[in-house]
């Protein structure tokens, strides 16, 4: 594996809730600029494997390295640096300390942004104030009491386009739909630009057009940054996928394009096998 | 490896005639606090001493609720504390104002209490140029530290609420116990002079009660700054959801320290002027009850709204004192009926009752 | 938005601002002045102190109605203007100004804990006025706008202390709640012990509202002393001699002299945690006068057959009287006028007689040491032949031991 094409390598990561182990020594990666979706049943890892990413969860082993230039042009010329900056440093679980004391907050300026699974935008302010508090995130936030500077106003009004929720900006986040909502949050996560972008269900709930336009958005974002989706929704998968990865039982099933997935044996039994209702509600990946 | 593409480059300048939603003209944006001020400066011509003692008590009272407003309102952090932060201000002026009328004697509790010289803590606040900035800065810290604490373990919530709690307990416990230093539950009271001005004098207390409306005013300005800035929509965003702000990089523990301990000192000043005119600081004013009062003026006058918090203070001491002297048997039950009244009928508070009502005088004008 | 925008920020303050003046009906119309003189009565009558405070406020009132049935002072009546301290030291001190600034009030009765004195006490002197303060209380003040007409250190603690080493019981341990009535008194205490041949076995503050004692409890019996001093207050006292009573202890093993129960609180804590333990004070309603009898009878037919008398109720009580005395002397309201015409005044206290002092304002009284009965009333077991002059700062030649106190 060369490591310089990838943006995140997961080594060996084990986390167990209780002693139930959720992530069974992992390895999972990344490349620059990829569209990968992370599909599974229920109880597969998913949102834990997310979890681990952001710091939310830290790994009872393994480590986590993220290869991201967040911290600009500098951090290309010392990737090496980087790999013990953000790799070992941050994640690892050498020592407890090292990863207790680092808080997601810092993270995320290292250009790892996430989507959470239920739209968590801030309802009472407006749509662009929301992508307004993203935005200024690199900011010293007391120097805010200045108002936005012009740089982030520009990034702001460029990402509400870019989504297409700029005809709502005045309103309250609280008054929008559910898709937009989705939309909001995933303008609040683009203004700041990450490498690396997570989006745990974006079309969950939504319409079918909406669906397909969440689509094209991603297909539009991707060119700048790696992201990964999480999704349950099958047809979306099949239409906009063409890197799936398949979690079971904490470990990686299958890894590969779509069709190639969807024919693996191994992928239909985690499917028929332990979540009948699911498999049930969903179409079954193996019939077309 | 990839760098974002800088999008501010390719982006429209910043200027959009709809952008910044609570923008209104530069004449209607001042007048209301040009209006407020106006009656206070006024306000000595129409009301007796009395009246004028208690108002200027109220204002006090007012800036308060505006340091409570900006946390729980803007923030999110209910805090049942801030009567800590008020009191240290105020025996902070009291350490002043009693050094001061004890003209270099030892402070008269003290020799009762057993001491025979001035501890030498005390010795610095003789100065009023040390005392009044520290009414601020003691309070700042000490929220500052504890919010650090508190917030750092991720503590919010009720639990905060009740942590600030037990803080006003432990403080106004403290204060009673170390009578040689504090005075004890008598607190510290009968000063004599401010800057050389005896107390007793209409001028120093006209002085006094100008002096509170500037701190008010300027206490204002600054809540409404931080609420209307940028940083007062990041507040905002903490109180509707605190994970998504930590999710995007925010540090919450920097942002709640920061507002908490401006609060707090926001408050201290606060004491500290409500000691110089009401004469007397003790560790009841520290204790849980006033501390919940304070949260109550802030909730009946409606949250998150800065005149609201004001017009609560003045509104419901007002009733308070009118109540007590018109029935003094039973005005705590008449005064708690409005209270529970005031959060059933109006859980906006009076300020939000007054906006739904011209909301709803404007939408009937228009289909008429 | 712009028009509720300015309504809402002008319209706000301004109703709330009306509203404070809308509590200043017309002026007062003066303490002096009309058919009826005006005097104000100032108690907690809610918070922890209401309990105490409105027996005293009620004792006021009995005592204005009887003056007024004999046709008032200066020939108008009394007329009471009443305020609720509210157990806080802040709102005593708000209260105490607008009955003088506004009621125009020729006097105040009123006050209990040393701390709401403390507090009015900056604006009787500063708007020269009067206050009549019934409690007993821990001395080292006199303010010339005061009078004091409970008992001083000298009447109540100190001859309590006496008392006890005269019976042979000098080993003291002392026990308080934690503010200033019980550190000032202990500390009284100690000087005397140390010049008069006790020996102080223990010394314990307990916060106010303090309600498990028993570790001090256990300390107590550990240390063996012949008696403790007890100046906790209010429920305190419950538990600690509920718990000091199930632990054994009987009167006649280790005995208690208290100076903050009287007959209202032994009913609280139940007279058979106390009966045999002994109390210090001025007045009992058991006390053998004939004004007494006129006044439990009068108070009880006032006020309910199952309501008791006390020392503090009698203080309150005998201070209308006194004021009205000095009043009729100097044939005027005038607060100078009044405080040189109170210079010796007697009266026939239900207590006994008693005398104002004019170089400190406290009262002569006499001193009473009791002993609680199975009823919860109190009998007399020792009385001073005469009444004893008040002396705040224990100056006098009887308590050289005290001269450190002076500041």
């Amino acid at each position: 594996m060369n490591q310089t094409e990838n943006i995140l390598i997961v080594q060996d990561v084990t986390v167990s809730f209780d002693g139930f182990v959720v992530l069974d020594h992992l390895d999972f990666s990344v490349d620059y600029g990829e569209l990968r979706f992370l599909i599974g049943p229920n109880g597969a890892g998913k949102t834990t494997l997310l979890d681990v990413i952001t710091g939310k969860t830290k790994p009872a082993s393994g480590s986590i390295i993220f290869d991201g230039a967040g911290e600009g042009a500098d951090m290309l010329r010392h990737p090496e640096q980087q790999l013990i900056r953000h790799g070992v440093h941050l994640n690892q679980r050498q020592s407890a300390e090292d990863v207790a004391t680092r808080a997601e907050h810092s993270l995320v300026r290292n250009g790892i942004s996430r989507k959470f699974q239920t739209p968590s935008v801030f309802p009472s302010l407006s749509v662009y104030d929301n992508v307004g508090v993203a935005a200024c995130f690199r900011r010293p936030p007391l120097s805010l009491y200045r108002g936005m500077p012009p740089r982030e106003t520009g990034m702001v009004e460029h990402t509400l386009e870019q989504v297409g929720i700029i005809d709502r900006r005045d309103d309250k986040a609280g008054t929008l739909s559910h898709g937009e909502k989705q939309w909001l949050e995933i303008a609040m996560l683009l203004v700041q630009q990450p490498q690396l972008l997570l989006l745990d269900e974006p079309v969950a709930g939504m319409t079918r057009r909406e669906r397909d336009r969440t689509g094209y958005l991603l297909e539009d974002i991707v060119k700048d940054r790696s992201v990964v989706v999480v999704e349950h929704d099958m047809q979306f998968v099949r239409q906009f996928a063409k890197v799936v990865t398949v979690l079971h039982l904490g470990r990686v099933l299958s890894e590969g394009p779509m069709e190639l997935v969807q024919q693996d044996p191994q992928v239909v039994e985690a499917y028929l096998g332990h979540n009948k209702a699911r498999a049930s509600a969903e179409p079954a990946p193996v019939q077309n | 490896m990839k760098v974002a593409r800088s999008i501010a480059i390719e982006a429209p300048p910043a200027q959009n005639p709809s952008s910044g939603i609570g923008w209104i003209g530069p004449i209607t944006r001042w007048a209301p606090l040009a209006v407020v001020v106006a009656i206070l400066v006024v306000a000595p011509a129409f009301l007796s001493e009395f009246r004028m003692s208690l108002l200027a008590k109220f204002l006090t009272f007012a800036i308060v609720a505006l340091a409570i407003d900006l946390v729980w309102g803007y923030a999110g952090m209910l805090s049942l504390g801030h009567g800590v932060f008020f009191g240290l201000g105020g025996y902070a002026m009291a350490m002043y104002l009693k050094q001061e009328s004890s003209q270099g004697s030892l402070p008269d509790f003290m020799s009762w209490s057993g001491l025979s010289t001035l501890p030498v803590f005390w010795e610095p606040f003789a100065h009023p140029w040390f005392a009044i900035p520290m009414a601020a800065i003691i309070p700042a810290a000490l929220a500052g530290g504890l919010c650090y604490l508190v917030v750092r373990s991720r503590i919010t919530g009720v639990y905060f609420s009740l942590i600030t709690q037990a803080l006003s307990l432990i403080v106004s416990i403290l204060f009673i116990g170390a009578q040689p230093f504090t005075g004890g539950t008598n607190g510290i009271t009968n000063f004599q002079t401010i800057f050389g001005f005896p107390l007793i004098l209409d001028e120093t207390r006209m002085g006094l009660y100008y002096a509170t409306i500037v701190v008010f005013v300027m206490a204002y300005l600054l809540c409404r700054w931080t609420v209307t800035s940028r940083f007062g929509t990041l507040l905002v965003a903490l109180r509707d959801d605190e994970n998504r702000v930590r999710f995007f990089g925010y540090d919450p523990v920097q942002l709640k320290v920061f507002v908490f301990a401006l609060s707090a000192g926001i408050s201290g000043m606060a004491g500290a002027l409500f000691t110089a005119q009401v004469g007397i600081i003790s560790p009841a004013m520290m204790g849980i009850v006033p501390s919940i009062e304070m949260v109550v003026w802030v909730a009946v006058g409606g949250r998150g709204t800065l005149m609201g918090a004001v017009i609560g203070a003045i509104l419901v001491n007002s009733a308070k004192s009118g109540f007590s002297e018109a029935f003094p048997d039973l005005w705590q039950a008449v005064f708690g009926a409005m209270l529970v009244g005031s959060v059933v009928f109006l859980p906006q508070g009076v300020a939000g009752a007054m906006k739904s009502a011209v909301l709803l005088v404007r939408s009937r004008l228009k289909q008429a | 938005m712009k028009a509720s925008h300015v309504f809402r920020f002008i319209a706000g303050p301004a109703l709330s601002l009306a509203l404070v003046a809308g509590c200043a009906p017309a002026a007062g119309t003066g303490g002096g002045s009309g058919s009826t003189i005006k005097v104000g009565v100032l108690h907690s009558l809610s918070g922890t102190m209401a309990i105490s405070e409105t027996s005293v406020r009620d004792a006021t009132l009995l005592a204005i109605e009887e003056i007024n049935a004999k046709g008032g002072v200066l020939g108008k009546k009394i007329e009471p203007v009443i305020e609720d301290g509210a157990s806080d030291w802040p709102t005593f001190a708000e209260k105490a100004k607008k009955l003088i600034q506004k009621d125009q009030v020729a006097v105040v009765f009123g006050c209990w804990t040393s701390a709401s004195r403390k507090a009015v006490l900056p604006v009787f002197e500063s708007l020269k006025s009067l206050l009549f303060y019934p409690v007993q209380y821990e001395g080292l003040e006199k303010s010339p706008n005061i009078f004091y007409t409970g008992a001083t250190t000298n009447q109540q603690i100190v001859p309590a202390v006496e008392y006890l080493l005269a019976q042979g019981k000098k080993k003291m341990y002392l026990l308080g709640s934690d503010y200033v009535f019980p550190r000032t008194s202990n500390k009284i205490i100690k000087l005397q012990l140390e010049a008069q041949g006790g020996q102080l076995v223990g010394e314990e503050y307990t916060p106010l509202g303090h309600t498990d004692y028993t570790t001090v409890v256990s300390k107590i019996l550990a240390a063996k002393p012949d008696v403790v001093f007890n100046t906790l207050n209010g429920d305190s006292n419950v538990a600690f001699f509920k718990q000091l009573k199930s632990a054994g202890n009987t009167p006649d093993k280790i005995q208690t002299m208290s100076v903050s129960i009287a007959e209202e609180e032994t009913r609280g804590i139940g007279p058979e945690n106390l009966v045999g333990h002994l109390v210090a004070w001025n007045y009992y309603q058991t006390t053998d006068t004939p004004e007494n009898k006129k006044f439990v009878a009068a108070y009880k037919a006032k006020y309910g057959q199952n309501r008791v008398t006390d020392d503090p109720i009698e203080a309150g009580y005998l201070g209308v009287y006194l004021w009205a005395k000095a009043v009729e002397k100097a044939g005027s309201t005038d607060v100078e006028k009044v405080r040189a015409a109170a210079k010796g005044i007697e009266f026939a206290a239900p207590g006994g007689m008693v005398t104002v002092d004019g170089d400190n304002q406290h009262i002569y009284k006499t001193v009473r040491m009791g002993r609680v009965r199975a009823d919860g009333l109190i009998d007399e077991i020792s009385a001073s032949p005469k009444p004893v002059k008040p002396d705040p700062y224990l100056e006098g030649k009887n308590y050289p031991w005290a001269k450190s106190l002076k500041p």
